[in-house]
């Protein structure tokens, strides 16, 4: 079948190509074929996710639907109609998994050589699954204790009370999966409308890479075609989050060795770069901030206020970014404030061009080797979607990032202000173990 | 397709065939495991990541590393059986995708400056870097209790184990450090590149060169005079399950349970764990995900995983709400029982050899594939299996040799934690 929207991206540096087409329901479809390699991993991503709880309903009226809907969501079209997707997928001998992010629900398979009914399979996601009062219930046990495994963990601990101490109204703040209280919200009717709302196939995207043939995989992708709902009960709305910060400091008390933090930063929402630049000089303002090859990392660590779990990262969506550096340390609050310092003193100085230059050279070697391994090409080439860029551009942002534009986002960003330290501090218990 | 050959005395050096965008040197030291000697080893990890002659700081080493365009370096210690291995790893961009070719070489130089020429004062590692790693070791010890399903398993395995080495903590004794120093504990690296065994592995586009530097390296310090020999000594078990439980404060009860034959398996046997293991709680169709999971809602997390340096054993780990406890502790052993009796149904079989194929022929798609598979195959079983060889040992696998292997175990213990 010939389709006159495929479009081939090619890259002669890397010695790849993949392809792209839109399926005639609107689906986004991307097929990286990589004849060398044994496996293939596909995603499907609808652009739905965790922190997105402000709608409108049909009447205009805002709505805030229960947290860990879109989570709820994801453990329910596991289950399709009574059947187990993941023996489906095993009967095939694919493994399958599904995860909820605050931006995207994602459904995941990889297969050997066999991939065409794993494909089919996992386009059956498309499709609205029957939901019944009795398997809501019976999934909210098992989401229950999801959500109470989570509460053991004080790395997830110390992030959500950061996230709770920075934001009001994002869907940020609350877990993933809801809570114990939130999820006794859902319902069969709740879930119904967000699917039908959400898993639209204009806001979706499937992506696969490994020993596939484009050709095949587009003609099974336009071989579905799933039922909509014609007028969508739900349209995402803003958060109306209002600016500043709740708490500058938050503390919990867990059986931990020692305490952990993280220290977070509500920065505003994109500047005027693109998103995907901002998201690459972020990465590399945070290394050249505190990473490992900054004396700002060693004189923290020979002090003994760091260790080798210290790291940073950030979290970004369209109405919220939040950088952070978390790790175990004695004297969290040292931490912060040396932090502030350095960041202050940055800002005066701007980055060392040696050391940018050098920090550029690891951004090269991370995105090449995305390339060797079907799940990482999978995986980015769905980010690049969701980014509303291509693979392949990546690589002029990667080899040429101008450091004026680093120092300009460096300034916009890390406001005293609008800083909160969250820390999981020792009980009795953690403290006999030490 | 992975080749070896002698490079002098005891040592081998093996590579895969290249055809990846990522280069992989890696050489494990193999040291006998003492108490002893435990703590300095997992130290020396510290020290040796943080600095050489040439790079004599954090900073200066991270930097270099960057220039290699995000080269990385690892080194750790670990636990294999009567062993303790000190493993030392880099991966780089291979040549090919930039502009400066000898970035694989370089790399390789780096690694073997990392082993032999640290950074020394005097007749020792400086003794201001070893208080500060001395510090970081003390917290990483302690910080296992922060993953509470870790810490679980830890310490069923070393009430499992008790009076053997494979009891040892993993990473030494917290009292073992006031004692090291800076010279001590450069004696002691000195003694285990001497007595030790090493394991090369290389996977990279310059063999020849890479090749040639290490053995000359290898050759120059005259390191790995002990042969490789693999302990296949067999497990002895407790006389009663060694049952344990701490009240830390969780919002869930989670508990690990430990299965085991009593014997390191051959890689038949292996094949047939591997299977079984599947079956069990290996996969997302498993007993354990299927029946204990989605049926009976008794738990999220439900898994069982085979070991991998205890021998023939199965380790179950679960979490689950304090009034479930009882129940899923008790689904789980009946679906163990059920399974060692009655054996796996012909679908179950198919499903999980599939998988575990599956995955066999993945290995090779990616470079830390290769040599994870390598290194384990040839630490776990103490000779390199290929994955075609065990692509046939699993599809030779039947419903009798699962339900063998399985009622062959014994049931030796629970570990819980919980909050009061």
């Amino acid at each position: 079948m010939s389709k006159i929207d495929i479009k081939k991206v090619a890259s002669d540096i890397l010695d790849g190509k993949y392809y792209s087409h839109t399926a005639p329901g609107g689906l986004s479809v991307y097929v990286y074929e990589m004849p060398d390699k044994s496996s293939v991993s596909a995603q499907l991503a609808v652009g739905y996710g965790s922190s997105m709880v402000h709608v409108t309903d049909r009447n205009g009226s805002r709505v805030k639907l229960p947290a860990g809907t879109a989570h709820f969501l994801e453990h329910k079209l596991f289950e399709r109609n009574g059947e187990d997707a993941f023996t489906l997928f095993a009967e095939l001998g694919s493994s399958s998994n599904a995860y909820t992010t605050f931006n995207r629900t994602t459904f995941v398979y990889r297969s050997g050589s066999e991939y065409e009914q794993p494909l089919r399979i996992l386009l059956d996601f498309f499709k609205k699954p029957l939901f019944t009062a009795q398997g809501v219930e019976k999934e909210k046990q098992i989401i229950s204790d999801e959500i109470r495994m989570y509460l053991d963990d004080p790395g997830w601990i110390a992030s959500f009370n950061l996230f709770r101490g920075l934001y009001r109204n994002i869907g940020i703040n609350e877990d993933i999966a809801g809570s114990l209280d939130s999820i006794r919200n859902i319902n069969m009717d709740i879930l119904s409308d967000c699917f039908d709302s959400f898993y639209r196939p204009e806001n979706m995207a499937l992506t696969i890479a490994g020993d596939v043939e484009h050709e095949r995989i587009f003609d099974i992708a336009d071989s579905f075609s799933p039922q909509i709902s014609p007028v969508p009960r739900y349209v995402l709305a803003s958060a109306e989050e209002p600016s500043g910060i709740f708490e500058t400091e938050a503390s919990e008390q867990m059986t931990v060795s020692l305490p952990l933090f993280d220290i977070g930063f509500k920065e505003s929402a994109y500047s005027r770069f693109s998103e995907i630049k901002n998201d690459l000089l972020m990465d590399m303002i945070l290394d050249l901030t505190a990473g490992e090859s900054t004396e700002f990392f060693r004189s923290m660590y020979e002090q003994n206020l760091i260790n080798d779990s210290f790291g940073s990262g950030f979290y970004s969506g369209d109405e919220y970014l939040c950088t952070y550096f978390e790790g175990d340390s004695l004297y969290p609050g040292k931490v912060r404030d040396f932090l502030l310092e350095r960041i202050s003193e940055l800002k005066r100085t701007g980055f060392d061009p040696e050391l940018f230059d050098e920090r550029v050279r690891t951004s090269v070697g991370s995105y090449i080797s995305i390339f060797d391994n079907p799940g990482s090409v999978a995986g980015s080439l769905m980010s690049c979607h969701f980014k509303k860029t291509t693979l392949y551009d990546i690589i002029q942002l990667v080899g040429d990032p101008d450091i004026e534009e680093a120092n300009e986002l460096l300034r916009a960003c890390f406001d005293p202000g609008s800083c909160c330290l969250s820390v999981v501090l020792p009980n009795s218990s953690g403290e006999k173990q030490q | 397709m992975v080749y070896t050959e002698k490079i002098g005395g005891n040592i081998s050096f093996s590579w895969a065939d290249f055809r990846y965008k990522r280069e992989r040197l890696v050489i494990e030291l193999n040291c006998q495991l003492d108490r002893d000697t435990m703590t300095g080893i997992s130290l020396l990890s510290y020290i040796l990541s943080s600095a050489t002659a040439k790079y004599d700081n954090l900073v200066s080493l991270s930097r270099y590393l960057d220039n290699l365009y995000g080269a990385s370096l690892y080194v750790s210690s670990s636990r294999y059986g009567n062993k303790m291995i000190i493993h030392f790893d880099t991966d780089n961009v291979a040549g090919e995708y930039l502009t400066e070719k000898d970035i694989g070489i370089r790399t390789a130089e780096l690694l073997c400056d990392v082993i032999t020429n640290p950074y020394l004062i005097g007749r020792g590692f400086p003794d201001s870097t070893i208080e500060i790693e001395k510090e970081k070791l003390r917290e990483e010890i302690s910080f296992l209790i922060n993953n509470k399903e870790a810490y679980c398993t830890r310490m069923l395995l070393q009430r499992f184990f008790a009076g053997s080495v494979r009891s040892l903590p993993d990473l030494g004794f917290v009292e073992d450090l006031p004692s090291i120093n800076g010279e001590n504990l450069y004696s002691l690296y000195l003694d285990c590149l001497k007595n030790c065994n090493i394991n090369i592995f290389y996977c990279g586009s310059d063999l020849k060169r890479v090749r040639d530097i290490v053995a000359n390296t290898i050759r120059t310090h005259g390191l790995g005079s002990v042969p490789q020999t693999f302990d296949s000594s067999p497990v002895r078990l407790p006389k009663e399950p060694v049952n344990g439980e701490e009240a830390i404060g969780t919002e869930q009860d989670i508990f690990s349970i430990v299965y085991h034959t009593g014997r390191i398996p051959d890689p038949a046997e292996l094949a047939s764990l591997k299977v079984a293991n599947s079956i069990l709680g290996g996969m997302s169709t498993s007993r354990l995900f299927m029946n204990v999971r989605e049926r009976q809602g008794l738990c999220y997390s439900c898994v069982s995983n085979r070991m991998t340096s205890g021998g023939g054993g199965i380790l179950i780990e679960s979490s689950t709400s304090p009034e479930k406890f009882v129940r899923n502790r008790d689904s789980i052993m009946e679906e163990f029982g059920a399974l060692a009796s009655e054996g796996p149904s012909e679908e179950e079989l198919r499903q999980a050899k599939l998988s575990i194929s599956n995955s066999l022929r993945g290995i090779s798609d990616t470079v830390a594939g290769v040599s994870s598979h390598y290194l384990s195959s040839i630490n776990g079983v103490g000779r390199y299996i290929e994955p075609e060889r065990e692509l046939s040992l699993i599809e030779s696998v039947s419903a009798e040799d699962v339900k063998g292997i399985l009622s062959e175990m014994r049931y030796c213990g629970i570990y819980r934690l919980h909050d009061e």
